[in-house]
C-alpha cells in the first residue's frame, strides 16, 4: 500500500501560513494521482494542490483553517483493490447521533480528545474547549474538530471577524500597492493566430514548452526593450530592478505555482521552459524557496482558461507592470474590407504611473502585442544559431541534449527511465572515454519527466552515432524496444566549432 | 488454480522441502507410522524412509533439545509438538536454547530448527487447546509464523525450513480442513510481510488464523451498515509487519486486534504499544483488543464459545470505533 501525507507547501519566501480555501474532493473520496484535491491561498495567490499518489483521501483540516507551512492538510491511504465495488451503503459514513452535545465538563477542567483530534486542533488553531462531540464517551475525535472548524462563525450583530495573520498580510500588501501606486490599465487586442499555432505545435510535441513559457519570454524581451520601465518607485526615486524577472501566476491543469523566472530576457525559450518546469516541480513538492520567489519586473496573470476576457489587475507590491492575458477566442474581425474569423485575445496591462507615463506604456503595450503576433524572436527559429558552446550538455525543447560534436542522435522514449538507460548506454560506449572532457559532462545530464520525452545525444561523427545507436538497440534495452519511439540521425545545428 | 486443504498444503511443503534438501528431517509423536495425529504427515515415512521421518518418545524437552543439537550440527529438523501448549514443557530448550544460543555463542553456528505447533480452541482445555503465540513473540531469537490460508501455510513453512533461525510454526487445528487455492510449485513467502485481506476506511482489524475468518465474517455484516473494515493479517508475528499496519491506521485512525490468546500481555498488547510508539498522532479512537479473558481456557464447547471472540463481539467493537 502506498500512502502519503499532503502538507501545506511553501509558495513564497515570506509564507508562514496558508489558508485552506476549499476541498476539491470529499473526505473519504478516492482520488487519482495528480488530481487537484485542495485549493490553498497564500498571501500571493490561490493554488491547487494535487494528490501525490492515488488512494482514499482523509481531510485533516477544515475549510478556512490557517495551516502553518509543512503541517498536515490531508492523508492519502492506499488505493482500493481494483474492481472493488462500492455499494451505496458502504460509501455512507456511519451515521452520527443527530444532536451534538458538548463534551461533558470535567472537574479538573481537562478536555478529552483523541491524539489525532489534538494534532488537528493544533494544526488549524481550534480550541478544543469549544468543540462538541456526540460520542457517548465524550472524547472529541478528529471529525468533531473538522465539523467545528467548518462551521461558520456565529455572526452576532456588531462583532467583527478578525482576519488571520496571513489574510491581514495579504490585505496590507494589496492595499499598500493599490493606494501607493497610481494604477492604470491599457487593454490591447492581439491577433492570437501565432499563439494558437504555437499551442498546436506544443500539443503535437514539436515544441517542448508551455504557452506560458512563450508569454514569459515575449514579456521579458519586451521589458528588455524598455529598460526605463524596469524599476520600482521607492523614496521618491526610481530604483532600477537588478534583472528582468518574470513572475507567473497561473492556475494550470498541472497544479499551481508562482515561479519567478530570473534573467528571463537572457534565457532561451528552452531554458525558460526548463526553469518553469523546475519551479512547477518544486511547487508540487511544496519546496519553492526564497531564491525562487520575490519581486519580479512584471507578473503574468493568465486566466484565459476560465474564459475571463480582460481585467483591471492590482500590481504586486513594488512591481511596475502586470500583464493579464485573457481567453483566446475566435472573433469576427474586418481585414481588408472582409470579415474573417481570427483567434484573438486581450491583454490588460497594468502599469505603475509613477514609473511610466501613458505614452511610454502604450509603446510597451504595442511592442508586446506585435511580439505576440509574430513570435519571431520568441520561438526558436530553424536558422537561429545554437547559443551553447560545443561540448556542453544542456536542455533543449524538454529533451536532453548531449552536445559532443557535429551530429545528433535523437532518441524518443515513453518513459524517463528509458532516457536514463539511453544516456547510460551512451556513457558506457567504449568511444566516449576517448572524448576527454566532454565525456565527463555526460554525467551531468539531467533527465526530465514529462510527456513526449526525447533524448538527444549529439556526437562527433556519424560512425559514433551508429555505434551508440547499436548500443541502444542491443542487449537489455531490447525489452523496452516497443517503448522507444524513434532513433534518428539529424544534422547538428551550428556545426562543430 | 487447484484447491487443497491447509493440512495437505503443510504435507506438500514438508515433502517438497525434504525432496529438495537431504538435510531436512521430520520427527515427533506419531508423525511416522501413524502419519500424525491430525493426518498431516501421511506418506512421508514411505517416501523418505525411517532415517529422516521417525517417531520420538514422549518428552518434549528431549524432542526440541535434540532438534537444537541437530540444527547446530547442520541438519534442518522439523519437530512436531502435537499441541502448541507443549512449548511450555519444552520451554528451556525453546526459549533459552533455540532462541538464544546463536546469539550467546557469537554467531558461531546457525539453528535452522522448525517446531510445528498445532494450536487453537477445540474444547480440549487449557493444556491442549490454547494459542500461545505471545510467549514466543515475547522471547528473543524466535521467529513466529501464524499462517491463515493453505497457500500461506505452504509458502511460510517452506520459507521456515530454509531460514537459519528457529521458527515456531503455529498450525491452527480448525483450519486443517479449510480448502484454498494453492499455487503449484516452489512458492515461499518472506517473514515479516503481512497482507491486507480486505480494504476499508473506518476501522483496522488485525486478525490471523481462526480469528481472521471471524473478522472477515464481521466485516461482511458491517459493510451492510456502512462500516468499512480493513483487515490486516500479519502472517508472522515475529517479525511483525508494523509498517503495513501503521499505513492502514493512518487511514482509519482506529485499530482492533482480535486474538485467540490470553488478553493480558498478549499479542494485542504488543501491537497496541507499537501503535502508541509509532502512530500516536494518527489514532482517533482508543486502541481495542478482543482476546481470551484472563481465565484458564474453557474445556467444554458452550464455554469455549463464550470466551472466544465472537463475530458479534467484533461487530460491536467496530461499531463503537466507527461511531
Amino acid at each position: 500500500m502506498t500512502a502519503a501525507d499532503i502538507v501545506m507547501p511553501m509558495f513564497g519566501q515570506a509564507m508562514e501560513f496558508g489558508v485552506l480555501v476549499e476541498w476539491l474532493t470529499a473526505d473519504g473520496a478516492e482520488v487519482a494521482a495528480g488530481q487537484p484535491v485542495a485549493s490553498i491561498e497564500s498571501d500571493k495567490a490561490t493554488y491547487e494542490i494535487e494528490a501525490p499518489v492515488a488512494g482514499m483521501i482523509r481531510h485533516r483540516v477544515a475549510i478556512g483553517a490557517e495551516v502553518p507551512v509543512g503541517d498536515l492538510l490531508a492523508v492519502i491511504g492506499g488505493a482500493q483493490a481494483a474492481g472493488a465495488v462500492e455499494t451505496p451503503a458502504a460509501s455512507a459514513a456511519p451515521a452520527l447521533a443527530p444532536a451534538a452535545t458538548p463534551a461533558p465538563a470535567r472537574a479538573d477542567g481537562r478536555v478529552l480528545a483523541s491524539p489525532r483530534a489534538r494534532e488537528l486542533a493544533r494544526a488549524i488553531g481550534v480550541d478544543l474547549a469549544g468543540v462538541t462531540t456526540a460520542r457517548a464517551d465524550g472524547v472529541i475525535v478528529a471529525a468533531d474538530v473538522e465539523r467545528h472548524g467548518a462551521a461558520p462563525p456565529a455572526p452576532s450583530a456588531g462583532t467583527m471577524t478578525p482576519l488571520s495573520p496571513l489574510r491581514r498580510a495579504t490585505a496590507r500588501r494589496l492595499a499598500q500597492s493599490w493606494t501607493q501606486a497610481p494604477h492604470f490599465t491599457q487593454m490591447i487586442e492581439v491577433d492570437a493566430s501565432a499563439l494558437v499555432a504555437a499551442q498546436a505545435a506544443i500539443r503535437a510535441g514539436r515544441l517542448a514548452c508551455s504557452l506560458n513559457d512563450i508569454l514569459i519570454r515575449a514579456a521579458a524581451l519586451t521589458m528588455a526593450d524598455f529598460p526605463d520601465l524596469n524599476a520600482s518607485f521607492e523614496d521618491d526615486a526610481l530604483q532600477p530592478l537588478p534583472d528582468i524577472a518574470v513572475g507567473l501566476a497561473v492556475a494550470t491543469e498541472a497544479g499551481l505555482a508562482v515561479p519567478v523566472v530570473r534573467n528571463a530576457a537572457r534565457r532561451s525559450l528552452d531554458e525558460i521552459a526548463a526553469e518553469t518546469r523546475r519551479l512547477i516541480d518544486l511547487g508540487k513538492q511544496g519546496r519553492i524557496g526564497a531564491q525562487d520567489m520575490g519581486r519580479a519586473s512584471l507578473t503574468l496573470s493568465n486566466l484565459g482558461r476560465y474564459g475571463v476576457a480582460f481585467g483591471t489587475p492590482v500590481l504586486n507590491l513594488g512591481e511596475p507592470v502586470l500583464v493579464f492575458i485573457g481567453a483566446i477566442e475566435e472573433k469576427a474581425v474586418g481585414i481588408d474590407h472582409e470579415i474573417v474569423l481570427q483567434p484573438r485575445t486581450m491583454l490588460s496591462i497594468c502599469y505603475d504611473h509613477r514609473v511610466v507615463d501613458g505614452l511610454r506604456a502604450a509603446q510597451f503595450s504595442q511592442r508586446l502585442k506585435q511580439r505576440l503576433e509574430a513570435l519571431e524572436d520568441v520561438l526558436p527559429g530553424e536558422t537561429e544559431p545554437s547559443p551553447t558552446e560545443p561540448g556542453g550538455a544542456r536542455f533543449a525543447d524538454g529533451r536532453v541534449k548531449l552536445r559532443l560534436g557535429e551530429a545528433d542522435l535523437l532518441v524518443g522514449a515513453k518513459d524517463a527511465r528509458l532516457l536514463s538507460i539511453a544516456a547510460a548506454l551512451a556513457a558506457l560506449t567504449a568511444e566516449l572515454p576517448k572524448l576527454g572532457p566532454s565525456a565527463r559532462k555526460l554525467r551531468g545530464i539531467e533527465i526530465r519527466l514529462e510527456d513526449g520525452l526525447a533524448a538527444t545525444l549529439l556526437c562527433e561523427s556519424e560512425a559514433q552515432v551508429a555505434r551508440i545507436g547499436r548500443a541502444i538497440e542491443a542487449a537489455d534495452i531490447a525489452t523496452y524496444s516497443t517503448a522507444i519511439l524513434r532513433a534518428e540521425l539529424r544534422p547538428a545545428r551550428g556545426g562543430g566549432a | 488454480m487447484r484447491t487443497i486443504s491447509y493440512g495437505q498444503a503443510i504435507n506438500e511443503a514438508l515433502a517438497e522441502e525434504m525432496d529438495r534438501d537431504g538435510d531436512v528431517i521430520l520427527y515427533g509423536l506419531d508423525v511416522a507410522a501413524w502419519g500424525g495425529i491430525f493426518n498431516i504427515t501421511k506418506g512421508l515415512l514411505e517416501r523418505f524412509g525411517p532415517e529422516r521421518v521417525f517417531d520420538s518418545p514422549i518428552s518434549e524437552s528431549v524432542m526440541v533439545g535434540a532438534g537444537v543439537g541437530a540444527a547446530i550440527m547442520g541438519l534442518r529438523p522439523v519437530v512436531e509438538l502435537q499441541y502448541a501448549d507443549f512449548i511450555l514443557v519444552a520451554g528451556d530448550e525453546i526459549f533459552l536454547k533455540a532462541g538464544m544460543w546463536r546469539y550467546m555463542h557469537g554467531g558461531a553456528f546457525k539453528v535452522p530448527l522448525v517446531v510445528r505447533l498445532p494450536s487453537g480452541a477445540t474444547g480440549a482445555g487449557p493444556e491442549h487447546s490454547t494459542c500461545p503465540e505471545a510467549y514466543v513473540m515475547h522471547s528473543p531469537g524466535l521467529l513466529c509464523a501464524v499462517p491463515s490460508t493453505a497457500a500461506d501455510a505452504k509458502a511460510l513453512l517452506k520459507e521456515a525450513i530454509r531460514l537459519d533461525n528457529p521458527v515456531m510454526f503455529f498450525e491452527h487445528r480448525r483450519l486443517y480442513q479449510k480448502r484454498d487455492e494453492v499455487p503449484e510449485g516452489d512458492v515461499t513467502l518472506p517473514f515479516g510481510k503481512g497482507v491486507i485481506r480486505r480494504e476499508g476506511r473506518h476501522v483496522t482489524v488485525v486478525a490471523w488464523q481462526y480469528m481472521l475468518s471471524r473478522a472477515l465474517k464481521a466485516a461482511e455484516l458491517l459493510e451492510q451498515e456502512g462500516i468499512e473494515v480493513e483487515i490486516f493479517d500479519p502472517r508472522t508475528l515475529s517479525p511483525f509487519d508494523s509498517g503495513t499496519l501503521i499505513e492502514s491506521v493512518k487511514k482509519t485512525g482506529a485499530c482492533l486486534v482480535v486474538e485467540e490468546g490470553y488478553r493480558r500481555l498478549g499479542v494485542g498488547a504488543e501491537i497496541g504499544a507499537i501503535l502508541m510508539e509509532q502512530a500516536f498522532g494518527y489514532l482517533d479512537r482508543p486502541f481495542r483488543r478482543l482476546a481470551i479473558p484472563d481465565v484458564p481456557m474453557a474445556s467444554v464447547k458452550p464455554l469455549v464459545d463464550r470466551v472466544l471472540p465472537s463475530v458479534e463481539a467484533i461487530c460491536d467493537v467496530c461499531r463503537e470505533l466507527a461511531a
